[in-house]
């Protein structure tokens, strides 16, 4: 392979958007100039087991920058090319700053540079050291990126890190528990389709049905408390987003977390966080609620969901950042 | 965040609604901001077009509105979020370029875990208006549909969202491909 003129030997390799595409040459280990190979040569340099000291690249990574970066993602093939290509997200799937070059996880910012957080784990209940387990010393640092173990580990919002292992066993169980569910409903529809069937089904009291629902809904509660805690809100917002956007619909006298329909936007909907409407349905007032940058700027998703909602609601969006809760 | 139910209602869906709640459970409803700190029951829901609070009502849930100082320095009470009380936003009837327009309302809940007896009032609610309404054939807007908003709708009556959105390009196409299906049914 020609890695003069093509430094990405992998098929398909991701590179993030901010490392810049240089050729070099393994034996020097810096950037070598944009010379053309004799193609003799180059089919040397397709055979297996070259010997890197010879001057010739191998198979195994050298300790080049762009050849380092995104490469578990490459491994375990966690997304597509196409969609990590997208502006702004990166190897984790995440948004990256544009301005800082940090990822933004949610609940912290991931510097890649250093590899770590750039501030300590928190939980929204105080904790002497939030997600500690005493059985495992690396989480005791709360700076560390999934405990220092991404290949079994993700972090999905910037707190503490999950199994996949976990995760994949929750979703086989519940990948297979639709599969039962869905064979139950087939044999039952058949069922209630013969006459027997239909005078069986007329003795079933809308009461039954009730208590069947809330039962359902009851696992479905606790299904969802598993994803969803105090702890990780996960999609939720956390409790000092909600306690400001309350707050700013009170002062507005409008709603909260109102589903606003944006045509020709980058996304289909957005959510306002407080909208107030006059008397004619118009909006009158619209407030998003953000958390700013390390640096103190709107994040770049934020500014474009206030565009969005401005467009189509003709309403500027004010921004107000997200107030801390009050000590308790 | 909550949990809501987005619909289009007109008044003869709304007086349904309600007599249905009535029905079954002891519903207090009383209007989201007053002048007022105190609690006073309405009496006939239906016919408020303002935004209501709504509890099932059971010994000790008592409630009152809590003070909120506005941005100009205005005073107004209004029901604390953190309340276990449902949100009912009505649909109101609104004009957008000319023709007449229904806006959405909804059912909405602040707090995800809002206690059994909300719990409750929601669940019955929600399940009501899925089991007696129309899914809202525009899915930008979402929610659902009364009967009676449906065959307004049908007359040539415009649907929105929760706002009167601007007369810019997105939504006049949106509005054209109502007319549209208006014609074609």
């Amino acid at each position: 392979m020609d890695y003069a003129r093509n430094p990405s030997p992998i098929p398909g390799r991701i590179r993030c958007p901010s490392q810049p595409l240089k050729p070099y040459n393994r034996s020097h280990m810096q950037p070598a100039p944009s010379t053309r190979i004799p193609d003799g040569f180059l089919a040397a340099m397709r055979l297996e087991g070259e010997k890197p000291h010879q001057g010739l690249p191998s198979r195994n990574p050298a300790p080049n920058p762009v050849r380092e970066v995104c490469k578990f993602t490459v491994l375990l093939g966690m997304r597509g090319q196409a969609e990590l290509n997208r502006a702004g997200s990166c190897c984790t799937g995440k948004e990256r700053d544009a301005e800082s070059g940090n990822e933004y996880f949610e609940a912290r910012y991931y510097a890649s540079s250093m590899g770590r957080f750039m501030s300590p784990d928190w939980s929204a209940k105080e904790e002497p050291v939030p997600y500690a387990t005493m059985d495992d010393p690396q989480s005791l640092n709360l700076y560390a990126y999934v405990r220092n173990n991404p290949l079994t580990r993700v972090d999905a919002d910037g707190h503490c890190a999950e199994d996949l292992c976990i995760g994949e066993g929750i979703s086989a169980g519940a990948v297979g528990a639709y599969i039962l569910g869905s064979a139950t409903l087939v044999g039952a529809a058949t069922y209630f389709n013969t006459p027997s069937g239909q005078r069986s089904w007329s003795t079933f009291t809308s009461a039954t049905s009730e208590s069947i629902h809330s039962q359902v809904q009851s696992v479905k509660d606790k299904v969802t408390s598993i994803f969803s805690s105090d702890k990780k809100p996960g999609t939720r917002g956390k409790p000092d987003h909600q306690a400001t956007a309350a707050e700013e619909a009170d002062k507005i006298g409008g709603k909260t977390e109102v589903r606003i329909p944006t045509p020709g936007g980058a996304k289909e909907t957005r959510v306002g966080d407080a909208v107030a409407t006059g008397a004619d349905g118009k909006p009158t007032a619209v407030t998003q609620v953000i958390r700013p940058t390390p640096a103190g700027n709107i994040p770049l998703r934020e500014q474009k969901a206030a565009q969005d909602i401005e467009n189509a609601t003709g309403v500027k969006p004010k921004l107000v950042p997200v107030r801390p809760l009050p000590q308790q | 965040m909550g949990r809501q139910i987005t619909f289009h209602m007109l008044q003869e869906d709304k007086e349904e609604f309600f007599r249905f709640l009535a029905s079954r459970h002891d519903v207090f409803a009383a209007v989201w901001t007053s002048d007022s700190p105190d609690v006073v029951r309405c009496e006939s829901p239906a016919r408020e077009t303002g935004t209501l609070a709504m509890w099932e009502q059971h010994p000790g849930t008592r409630y009152q509105r809590t003070k909120i100082m506005r941005d100009d320095g205005s005073v107004v009470y209004g029901f604390d979020r953190q309340h276990s009380v449902l949100e009912f936003s009505p649909s109101a009837l609104v004009t957008h370029e000319g023709s007449p327009a229904l806006l959405q309302g909804r059912l909405y809940s602040f707090l995800k875990d809002m206690g059994v007896e909300t719990a409750s009032l929601f669940r019955a609610g929600s399940q009501w208006i899925k089991r007696s309404f129309a899914s809202c054939p525009y899915k930008l807007l979402g929610g659902y549909v009364g009967p009676a908003a449906m065959r307004w709708h049908r007359d040539g009556g415009v649907i929105l969202p929760m706002f009167n959105p601007p007369a810019t390009e997105a939504w006049e196409e949106f509005i054209k491909s109502q007319h549209q299906s208006q014609s074609v049914s």
